[in-house]
């Protein structure tokens, strides 16, 4: 087993690029590109949303939650008749906490979902793409697991649709 | 066997317990803690001991109790059982605590500036009396006014040697005293019934704060009180400035200084002629010139007519000149004619149980002895500071000549000398000392602590010095009985022949023990008549051209004998608001045409030398006159004492302290003296009211008769009770509460300095006071209102409000002040980080912040309250309703399972037990009887600043104006 | 200066590539001038300065600072709320920008957002440095002493400890993904330990398809959490003071007032930064007039607004007949603070109009001084608001009046210094343009026309 890596210079280059691999049948492929591309992304995920927005969601919910109960269980935890006789749990002085910690929490937990989907941090992922020139000007393309003859087939279809340098690796993926 | 030894061991510890306990000591701060196994008499740890003593802070004689806590004086109040004082304590007399315990205090006794032991000291003393009587020199005594055994005892042993004794007091009512021999043959001063008078006039009697004692305060204040005697007195004052008290008149009738005399005969006239007047003085009155008289004295003929009526009508009283009135004694006379034609003789001006001045010198007496100082052997001088109190070089040149000077001195004293011998006799609190300086009134002295240095009392000193010369066993004198070894035997073999016999008691160990439990005896003398024998009128003086100089003394500091005590110096002057520093109220046209600003310094010059000091623009103050406070400004008295200022007595010509031309000129700025006080008035803010006299009564309920909210805030809101948003917070038992009177505040000060004693307040000194760091946690603001004839001064006392929606609780992060059960707004000051925000929301400006560490110099730090923890830099400190007295009193009344009583409630805390006017009252307002209570109903009270419904925990009742000048709540609005 | 008339219409240069982005942007990095050196060795020298006050402050207590009751607030809070203003403009460009899809925020955000990052860390120096018990200071922070007593959550400082620590926290997160792409750029550009250094700090990033997506979602959301937190913090803050009962500072209209303001002087600060900042590291290309006078007319704007709260300050205390309300604000006119006062009308409302003159704010030199006169209006605002309405508080008895001393403007010094040292820092570690951003605003490399658009 081995993979196919290509890197194009244009970015309608490796738009076909997509389109060919993906409609030939090869779902396991990574695209990389140095700034973010809407056509990448559409034509890989169908606009399908990130899964992200739920990790955002619970964070948020919790940080009010925990906001609003952390003001008012420590005030009933120690009933002390205070400020310019407000009851012991007054909503309105309270709200103020509760907002912060929502958008505090709301914020951790839509790193850590970030982080979560896109594998990070990590240092063995994509080695492939170890290439100082992707994270400058041009988009790389790596195609996963294929046998040889695929991946000699794949290469030539690469280099047709008008990648700089193809070359086949070692699929220590497999 | 272990048992043995572990019971011997508790043996052993049993010992050395008991004998710590025993060897208590208050001089050092003990430094191991062991438990009482069996507690010493007397000491109950935690427990205060209270001794009834008498106070010497000036001549009144007051009669005071002091608070002992494991064998330290903490406090003085009071002694309820008093009649001179009623249990009140004016600011000199509190701030008289500190006297003990003073940082500059000798050690020990002193010959020619070094340390000696008594026995040294004391054989010098008697060589130096042998070698004068060799020599045929005189003995002499000076010193301050001493009456009873502790004055018997001088003279017996001072005459048996021959010399002469001259007691001497700076502010005595000399003046007046000469005037009433002149008027009516008596060798005293009259008493003055405050109570009965409708219409006080003062022609510069400084009488509510340094002219006479708190006796006077508590008349006033019942004539203030319309509750009290159905009247409220209208107080005017003939005077060319206003001092501490007169800034408190209802009129101001500002004459030039120097004809108050004439307005005073002039008045007499008008009265005269009212009242149809034909008793022995009318003969003088027939050649008086009124329009004249009035006419030279600048003052309004309608305002003289009106008050003439006044005094015709109903029962007045006049009081004569203070040390700040030109031509004293003339004023004096006047003022006793005036009381004579108005029929105040005998019935408000009274003779009997008056100042006992029988012991007591005229200054012509002290100068007498100053001018023979040459021939004087050995001259003792009984904590007299003749050279700061009198004028010019004449005493300090007059000492360098006497052979020997023996002074009986617990402090330094600009009258000491290098070859003086220095004898420490103790302090008030340390010895046995009687006064009688009211006739009939004996009060006792009892040593209330051990002493805290190496002293004797004078008393000991005189029997020792009378053994060592073989005096006293029966001289020519008919004391025919030996003299006892110690003053209190002494002591109490004079009282058992002058007090017990009179008295009819009959066993004298019961007198005696009474006595010294209430702190003395008291003879209630009936008080008479005196019959009119002036042959001529005095000679009035007129108005003379220039600045006219006179002045007054601190109404703490007095003539200058307590310039050492530092709350004397912290405590802001009433009026101006002054600390630590000497200043001089000028008329404000005077400043503006010398273009004085705030911080400026003026240069004083008279024909006798020139000071420089601060100065302050008196609304109150004629153009032509010129007063500075006395008092301050000493050399060589201590560390305190040489702080502040410069002394005034040294612009004196002659021993009057008015009368002197100055010229005023403008000098550098101050780096010292400031005033602690913001605005001169209340910015036509609606912060203190006042009501109109006619309104009172008219029952329009609660805060009726004052306008409390700014905007008025609409009815409805009340009735419907929708003004709060929250309820009030629970009170189950208790709502302390505080209720002032503004109509009886005199602006005496009394109560701050009770507050910082209490209170373990620091002392910041002049620098940080100049930055506005004071400490005190009451405020007492002077608001200025009126100007001209009607000044309308208004005190206000501001503490911490103890609000039950205060604002200060709902800031604090940190949860470090909150609301208690008790309605107090209770202040955690471990808890306390400092974000000083609660300060920022206090309306009332009642919070102070300690900026620095402010500690207390040795011997200062053994006077602090342990019932009141000592706060340190970064913390917010404020008025606490002294939480400690109130716990103090509920946990003795629930050891019965009651609730404290409104009468161990009303004068618990010390502003109010100090208050001489008795305008404080605490107590309980779950109780509908307390009287508290009843007072928040009165139609006159009124929380402050109400419009912000913090719902305070103290309310003012305002301020009656006789004043028939339309001016709303007095806040301009 | 570069001449500006003729770039003054210049957007992001189209011409450029890739590759040229990535290496401008680099380039100033790791290269030390002697400007750069000059500035540095100010910073240290102030820091050190400030540092001796705060240390005499730490032994002797606040008393050696200038306060005088009942003024208990003076410099270090008027401080403390300029630098959270200052942090204000930053999120704002970068989130509230973000969202409203404006182009010219990329060039300018990244240097912003680090502008706000270090105000925030510099107005947090403030609470802990104001307080009586500076080594209590952690007794803010919400846990429990050894008695299970918490603070007290109703307090606006409680809020405040909350709002600026969750924004400081919001706000570096949010810069911190946003310098993930570059990091990885520059891991790419440099060698060995500096390489591995930015290699940990870009956390394995290859920009990858699934890596760009989880991103881009990440960020709106980041942005969308940024952007009321831009609102509340300051009006949080402005409840230190609305939520007292102090005349002058009891009123609703303090919330909008002071976020109004806070953008004003971010945004000006921004100005102040920036055009050095760019004419220095010639970077017209990315940094440039387009958006400087983008930031200028935001100034105009809330600068408008703020003016319009000034007067309605004055005429609701006019209106409500309140004596003490009206006493305050007539004495901060006339008073002894007239100069505190007037400086602040002539810095924040009169001097920013010349900016309605195009060629006003289309100069460098009158955006870059004029800017600094904004910030010095708005401190003298805070100052204004803060020691007046104390030193004349209710009760006329105990009106007093505070002046700084210099221990103070030593911590005033102190905390420029100690700004000015991170962001000195920065400019030459990180990227202060959003190399990946700035790529965005390119036109793809495309082979044959038009098949972008698929």
């Amino acid at each position: 087993m081995s993979n196919v890596k290509a890197i194009f210079g244009h970015l309608d280059c490796l738009v076909d690029a997509i389109d060919g691999v993906k409609s030939s049948g090869h779902a396991d492929f990574a695209v990389t590109a140095p700034l973010p591309r809407h056509e990448i992304e559409e034509l890989i995920y169908e606009g399908e949303p990130s899964p992200v927005r739920w990790f955002t969601l619970t964070g948020a919910i919790f940080g009010g939650t925990m906001g609003f109960s952390l003001c008012s269980l420590t005030h009933l935890n120690w009933p002390m008749i205070i400020p310019a006789g407000k009851p012991l749990v007054s909503v309105p002085a309270f709200m103020v906490v509760t907002f912060e910690a929502t958008v505090l929490f709301g914020c951790l937990f839509t790193l850590i979902g970030m982080l979560y989907h896109c594998r990070l941090p990590a240092n063995e992922m994509d080695v492939e793409f170890e290439d100082p020139r992707l994270s400058d000007d041009v988009f790389g393309m790596l195609v996963r697991n294929l046998d040889d003859e695929t991946a000699a087939d794949i290469q030539s279809k690469l280099d047709g649709y008008g990648a700089i340098e193809t070359s086949i690796t070692g699929g220590e993926h497999a | 066997m272990a048992d043995m030894n572990r019971r011997d061991f508790l043996k052993v510890l049993g010992i050395s317990g008991t004998a710590s306990a025993c060897t208590i000591d208050p001089v050092t701060p003990i430094e191991k803690v062991l438990p009482y196994v069996v507690t010493p008499d007397q000491i109950i740890p935690g427990v205060a001991t209270w001794f009834a003593t008498q106070c010497t802070a000036c001549p009144v004689g007051c009669g005071v109790v002091a608070k002992n806590r494991e064998g330290r004086i903490i406090m003085l109040e009071g002694n309820r059982e008093h009649p001179t004082n009623n249990g009140s304590l004016c600011a000199k007399g509190i701030t008289d605590l500190q006297a003990t315990y003073s940082p500059d205090r000798f050690t020990g006794p002193m010959v020619a500036g070094q340390d000696s032991t008594w026995d040294d000291a004391f054989g010098k003393v008697v060589s130096a009396v042998k070698a004068a009587q060799s020599s045929g020199k005189k003995i002499a005594w000076l010193g301050r006014e001493r009456t009873g055994a502790t004055a018997a005892i001088t003279d017996q042993v001072i005459g048996a040697l021959g010399g002469s004794v001259t007691r001497w007091e700076p502010l005595g009512k000399e003046a007046l005293r000469k005037a009433t021999k002149a008027v009516f043959g008596i060798d005293g001063v009259p008493s003055y019934a405050l109570s009965q008078a409708e219409t006080i006039i003062s022609f510069g009697a400084d009488f509510l704060s340094t002219w006479g004692g708190p006796d006077h305060h508590h008349g006033y204040g019942q004539s203030r009180d319309p509750d009290h005697c159905g009247f409220v007195s209208q107080f005017w004052v003939v005077e060319p400035r206003l001092s501490n008290t007169s800034v408190n008149a209802d009129i101001h009738l500002s004459a030039a200084p120097g004809t108050e005399a004439g307005v005073a005969l002039a008045l007499a006239k008008l009265v005269a002629d009212e009242r149809k007047y034909s008793g022995p003085a009318s003969s003088l009155l027939t050649d008086i010139d009124v329009d004249g008289l009035i006419a030279a004295a600048g003052v309004s003929k309608d305002r003289m007519i009106e008050l003439a009526g006044r005094m015709a009508a109903n029962m007045s009283i006049a009081m004569p000149g203070g040390t700040a009135t030109v031509n004293e004694e003339a004023v004096a006379v006047a003022t006793l004619i005036l009381n004579e034609v108005a029929g105040n003789i005998g019935e408000t001006v009274t003779f009997g149980q008056d100042a006992n001045l029988a012991g007591v010198s005229y200054y012509a007496d002290v100068e007498a002895v100053l001018a023979d100082a040459a021939n004087i052997g050995v001259l003792f001088l009984d904590e007299l500071d003749i050279v700061y109190t009198t004028p010019g070089s004449t005493a300090k040149d007059a000492l360098a000549l006497v052979a020997q000077i023996v002074a009986f001195q617990n402090e330094p004293s600009e009258s000491l000398t290098e070859s003086s011998i220095v004898l420490p006799t103790g302090t008030t609190l340390e010895n046995w000392g009687d006064n009688e300086s009211i006739m009939g009134r004996h009060t006792l002295q009892q040593p209330a602590m051990k002493g805290l240095k190496n002293t004797r009392g004078s008393g000991d000193i005189m029997l020792a010095l009378a053994k060592s010369l073989g005096l006293g066993a029966g001289d020519d004198d008919e004391e025919a009985t030996p003299l006892p070894d110690t003053f209190q035997a002494f002591l109490m073999d004079w009282w058992k022949s002058n007090v017990f016999a009179k008295s009819d008691a009959t066993d004298w160990d019961v007198f005696w023990r009474s006595a010294v439990q209430t702190g003395g005896h008291f003879f209630s003398r009936d008080v008479h008549s005196a019959t009119f024998q002036l042959a001529s009128l005095p000679e009035v003086g007129g108005t003379t051209d220039g600045v006219t100089l006179g002045l007054f003394p601190h109404h703490i500091t007095y003539d200058g004998r307590h310039a050492n005590r530092p709350w004397a110096h912290e405590m802001p002057e009433p009026v101006t608001g002054f600390v630590w520093g000497t200043w001089a109220e000028i008329s404000l046209a005077t400043a503006e045409k010398l273009g004085l600003e705030e911080d400026d310094k003026v240069t004083l010059t008279t024909a006798a030398g020139s000071i420089d000091v601060g100065f302050f623009p008196s609304p109150g103050i004629r153009d032509d006159m010129v007063a500075v406070v006395m008092g301050n400004g000493h050399e060589g008295a201590g560390r305190y004492a040489d702080l502040t200022g410069a002394n005034p007595v040294r612009l004196l010509t002659s021993m009057s302290y008015a009368g002197d031309k100055v010229t005023v000129t403008k000098a550098g700025k101050t780096t010292h003296i400031s005033t602690q006080l913001g605005n001169i008035d209340q910015d036509n803010r609606p912060i203190n009211y006042i009501v109109k006299a006619k309104d009172i009564g008219t029952g329009k309920g609660p805060g009726g008769l004052v306008h409390l909210h700014h905007p008025p805030i609409d009815e409805r809101l009340i009735e419907n009770n929708l003004l709060d948003m929250y309820p009030e917070p629970e009170h189950p038992t208790y709502r302390f509460a505080m209720a002032i009177d503004l109509n009886k505040c005199t602006g005496c000060a009394a109560c701050q300095v009770a507050c910082y004693a209490e209170n373990n307040i620091g002392v910041v000194g002049p620098e940080q006071n100049r930055r506005g760091r004071h400490m005190g946690w009451m405020r007492l603001s002077r608001y200025w209102e009126g100007s001209g004839e009607e000044p309308d001064v208004r005190w206000q006392p501001t503490m911490c409000q103890q609000c039950s929606h205060a604002p200060c609780e709902g800031v604090c992060p940190v949860l470090a002040t909150y609301h208690n059960l008790d309605g107090l707004n209770a202040m955690i000051y471990n808890r306390c980080v400092g974000t000083r925000y609660c300060a920022n929301n206090c309306p009332y400006s009642a919070r102070r912040f300690n900026y620095h560490t402010y500690d207390w110099p040795e011997a200062f730090h053994m006077m602090l309250n342990p019932d009141v923890m000592t706060r340190t830099m970064g913390v917010m400190e404020k008025c606490t309703f002294c939480v400690q007295r109130i716990r103090e009193a509920k946990s003795d009344y629930r050891d019965h399972g009651q609730v404290v009583p409104d009468a161990a409630l009303t004068k618990l805390l010390p502003c109010a037990s100090a208050c001489g006017s008795d305008c404080i009252t605490f107590g309980n307002l779950k109780d509908p009887e307390s009287e508290v209570s009843k007072k928040f109903e009165n139609e006159r009270a009124y929380p402050m600043l109400a419009e912000l419904n913090t719902k305070p925990g103290v309310r003012y009742l305002a301020r009656i104006s006789h004043s028939e000048a339309e001016t709303g709540h007095g806040g301009g609005h | 200066m570069a001449n500006t008339n003729s770039n003054s219409e210049a957007k992001v240069d189209t011409e450029l590539s890739y590759g040229q982005v990535t290496s401008d942007v680099l380039a100033p990095l790791f290269t030390m001038g002697k400007p750069y050196m000059a500035g540095m060795g100010l910073v240290l020298l102030g820091l050190a300065y400030g540092g001796w006050c705060i240390i005499q402050q730490l032994v002797w207590g606040l008393g050696v600072a200038g306060y005088s009751q009942p003024d208990f607030w003076g410099l270090y809070i008027t401080t403390f709320v300029f630098w959270v203003g200052i942090g204000h403009a930053g999120t704002l460009i970068s989130a509230v920008l973000f969202l409203f899809r404006s182009k010219w925020r990329t060039g300018v955000y990244r240097a912003a957002e680090a502008m706000t990052i270090f105000a925030v860390m510099t107005a947090a120096l403030f609470p802990a440095l104001h307080v009586g018990r500076m080594w209590n200071a952690y007794w803010l922070f919400p846990y429990p002493n050894q008695r299970q007593l918490w603070q007290n959550f109703k307090s606006p400082l409680m809020w405040d400890v909350f709002a600026v620590s969750t924004y400081f926290t919001v706000s570096t997160i949010f810069f911190y993904i946003g310098l993930i792409p570059d990091f990885a750029a520059m891991r790419d550009r440099t060698r060995g330990v500096i390489s591995k250094m930015y290699g940990s700090l870009a956390i394995g990033w290859r920009g990858t398809d699934r890596q760009w997506r989880h991103y881009m979602a990440a960020y709106g959301f980041f942005a969308a959490f940024a952007t009321p937190l831009v609102l509340s913090v300051h009006s949080i803050v402005s409840w230190d003071f609305a939520m007292a009962q102090t005349a002058g500072w009891h009123s609703t209209l303090f919330p909008p007032y002071f976020v109004a303001g806070a953008i004003f002087s971010g945004c000006a600060m921004v100005i102040t930064l920036m055009v050095p900042l760019s004419a220095i590291f010639k970077w017209e290309k990315y940094i440039n007039v387009w958006h400087f006078e983008h930031l200028a007319k935001m100034c105009l704007l809330t600068g408008g607004i703020l003016t319009y709260a000034y007067l309605m300050e004055y005429f609701i205390a006019w209106y409500s007949d309140n004596p003490y309300e009206w006493g305050i604000f007539a004495f901060r006119v006339v008073g002894d603070y007239w100069w505190v006062f007037w400086i602040m009308v002539v810095c924040n409302c009169i001097v920013p109009l010349i900016w309605w003159f195009k060629k006003a704010r289309t100069n460098l030199w009158c955006l870059f001084i004029v800017s600094i006169v904004i910030n010095i209006g708005m401190w003298f605002e805070r100052f204004n608001i803060i020691a007046s309405s104390l030193a004349h508080q209710f009760d006329p008895a105990a009106w007093t009046y505070y002046l700084p001393n210099y221990i103070e403007i030593g911590v005033l010094i102190f905390s420029f210094s100690w700004f000015f040292l991170w962001f000195l820092l920065f400019v030459k570690v990180m990227p202060s343009v959003a190399i990946a951003e700035v790529k965005e605003l390119l036109p793809p490399p495309l082979k044959q026309k038009g098949v972008a658009a698929k």
